[in-house]
């Protein structure tokens, strides 16, 4: 199968600051990709670029077409939730759902008033007149009810409470995804969907620092808690992260065997928001050892 | 590649969204009649308002003449109209210079831009909202608003009023005036193309305070070019592009007699003959493409 998304060298400046330096990048069909990175590493502009919004350098196709040239054309293909204040404040619920069913060729209006019946929003309300977790429901009703092949999620549940979020993936998984279609996320809140990520991305600086399917992380990463008399041998196999918790010390090591770090403490798989912290942190863990 | 029916869509968004474009007309509407119902008629000067009984004597002694009433009536006719296609303009301008600036504003261009609608396609059903939608419905709004005018004179002034002066409605007359409204409000919006495609620019361009970014330019360039040139080019130029399709039309010749449609599409067709309207045309054809293009690349939202 054709991958969903690939870019090769894609490069964007803004003025003379890169934003992003020539990333690769490689989505295949049916899998919920998590586009990872702290503020200002990337990922919006990454997701601009995929979604035809901004121009970049570097070769970039999306459902195997240009979105720098075919974006309106790719768009009956895409959807995106950029984040959840976008939704006009003038516009009604029923408005919504009349526009949609008026520009898109591939929604299915029934399904997504089946979804809002679930919910408590009436379709004579107004946008402003929700509350921002049901205007996160909202336009996940409309999205749902849209034969897409590629949803791009940018900080969907960006200032939600956890109830919110949890149902929103939740939603997400159980009356969306299937494996037909795919998914590209960025968030911040990582632990809450590393779960349902088959992959993850990790972008720092502009650069892809990790990009890597989730089922492999165990194979790769593990991390130890040494014993203390061990902590010597463990630094010599050269962890590439290391902290203190409650006075012992966790390292995180990149491609050694558990048979190999096991005699030496307690071992397990680092979640995918440890290994974001190691990896983002690499000069903070150096001023701490050096302290 | 434009989708008449993803157009029409958006013209109806329009409309959800700026309700003044259709509250404003039958506002006006509604303050002509309550005039017409309730409002006191000067007649001659020095003479008291008038309110529908006892006709002061200047009023009674008052006799326009068996040809004149039609005129009459169309002439009071064409004036609700102006006044209509006057607020019109005000609304259009407002509606134009704000309508992709609000979208930037309030972010929901990341929503609209979500969606498989080309930017040639939004462009179109704002310039089609402003300039062809408004206006064919305050024409509309308009020419019902003249039927229950007729109804409201005839019921306040019954028979008190001298029938000699001015008919609560004249069919033939009423007629015309539509036609001739149908005919002009298409060739002022032509003449007017390049300002609308301008204020469209400035829309799509400016992040804030449009009207000061359209206004403020065109301020600055005519002080610079009185101070250094003691000329006035560019005031005449916006003088023209502004009045000019009257001066074209130079109605000013037809009001010798009774105005007659004939006569008045005619001085219409002044315009199109005219190398400075479709002057107007070229620019702003360009302007629009232009405006499309930096809507399709911009990305400061």
């Amino acid at each position: 199968m054709t991958a969903i998304i690939e870019a090769r060298g894609l490069t964007k400046r803004y003025g003379d600051t890169p934003v992003l330096r020539g990333i690769n990048l490689d989505v295949q069909p049916g899998r919920i990709v998590g586009l990872i990175g702290p503020n200002g590493a990337g990922k919006t502009t990454a997701i601009k670029a995929i979604l035809g919004l901004t121009a970049f350098d570097g070769e970039l196709k999306v459902l195997g077409r240009d979105p720098r040239t075919e974006r309106n054309e790719l768009m009956n293909e895409v959807c995106f939730i950029a984040d959840v204040a976008v939704l006009p404040r003038w516009m009604k619920v029923s408005q919504a759902l009349d526009f949609v069913a008026g520009v898109h060729p591939r929604f299915d209006r029934k399904r997504a008033e089946e979804f809002l019946a679930r919910t408590d929003i009436r379709p004579d309300k107004r946008v402003r007149q929700l509350s921002k977790g049901m205007v996160t429901q909202l336009h996940l009703a409309l999205i749902l009810a849209i034969d897409a092949k590629l949803l791009v999620l940018d900080e969907p549940t960006l200032g939600l409470d956890l109830l919110f979020r949890r149902s929103f993936y939740d939603t997400l998984l159980n009356d969306y995804f299937d494996k037909e279609r795919t998914i590209l996320v960025t968030t911040h809140q990582v632990e809450e969907i590393e779960n349902i990520l088959t992959d993850v991305i990790f972008i720092q600086h502009g650069n892809i620092a990790l990009d890597a399917p989730t089922e492999t992380l165990g194979e790769r990463f593990l991390q130890l808690v040494p014993a203390p008399d061990k902590v010597e041998a463990a630094r010599a196999l050269k962890p590439f992260h290391q902290r203190e918790i409650f006075g012992r010390v966790a390292m995180l090591y990149d491609g050694r065997s558990a048979a190999e770090l096991a005699p030496l403490g307690e071992t397990r798989t680092p979640s995918v928001a440890d290994l974001f912290v190691a990896m983002m942190q690499p000069a903070g863990t150096a001023q701490k050892e050096a302290a | 590649m434009i989708s008449t029916q993803k157009v029409m869509m958006l013209i109806r968004r329009e409309l959800w969204e700026n309700r003044s474009l259709w509250i404003a007309p039958l506002v006006i509407s509604g303050v002509i009649l309550f005039a017409a119902a309730f409002g006191g008629i000067h007649f001659g000067q020095g003479d008291a308002p008038w309110y529908g009984h006892n006709a002061p004597e200047t009023l009674n002694n008052f006799d326009a003449g068996q040809d004149k009433r039609g005129a009459i009536y169309g002439t009071a006719m064409a004036t609700l109209t102006a006044i209509q296609l006057m607020v019109l303009g005000v609304v259009v301008f407002f509606y134009l210079l704000d309508s992709l600036l609000t979208e930037r504003k309030d972010r929901s261009i990341l929503f609209w831009k979500s969606l498989p609608i080309s930017d040639t396609e939004v462009v179109a059903s704002k310039a089609l909202t402003g300039l062809v939608v408004a206006p064919l419905y305050v024409l509309a709004v308009s020419a019902v608003t003249q039927l229950l005018f007729g109804i409201v004179w005839f019921l306040r002034m019954g028979h008190t009023f001298p029938a000699n002066l001015l008919v609560a409605f004249d069919g033939a007359t009423w007629l015309q005036v539509q036609a001739a409204c149908l005919a002009l409000v298409p060739t002022v919006v032509m003449w007017y193309l390049p300002i609308a495609a301008y204020l469209l620019l400035v829309s799509v361009w400016a992040r804030k305070n449009a009207f000061l970014w359209a206004i403020l330019p065109w301020l600055a360039l005519e002080m610079i070019e009185g101070l250094l040139m003691q000329s006035h080019h560019i005031v005449d130029f916006l003088g023209r592009r502004f009045g000019g399709v009257f001066l074209v039309m130079d109605l000013r010749n037809a009001r010798t007699e009774a105005p007659e449609l004939g006569e008045f599409l005619r001085h219409l067709g002044n315009v199109y003959v005219s190398g400075e309207m479709w002057l107007g045309v070229l620019a702003a054809a360009g302007i629009f493409f232009a405006v499309v293009r930096i809507r399709r690349y911009r990305d400061d939202s």
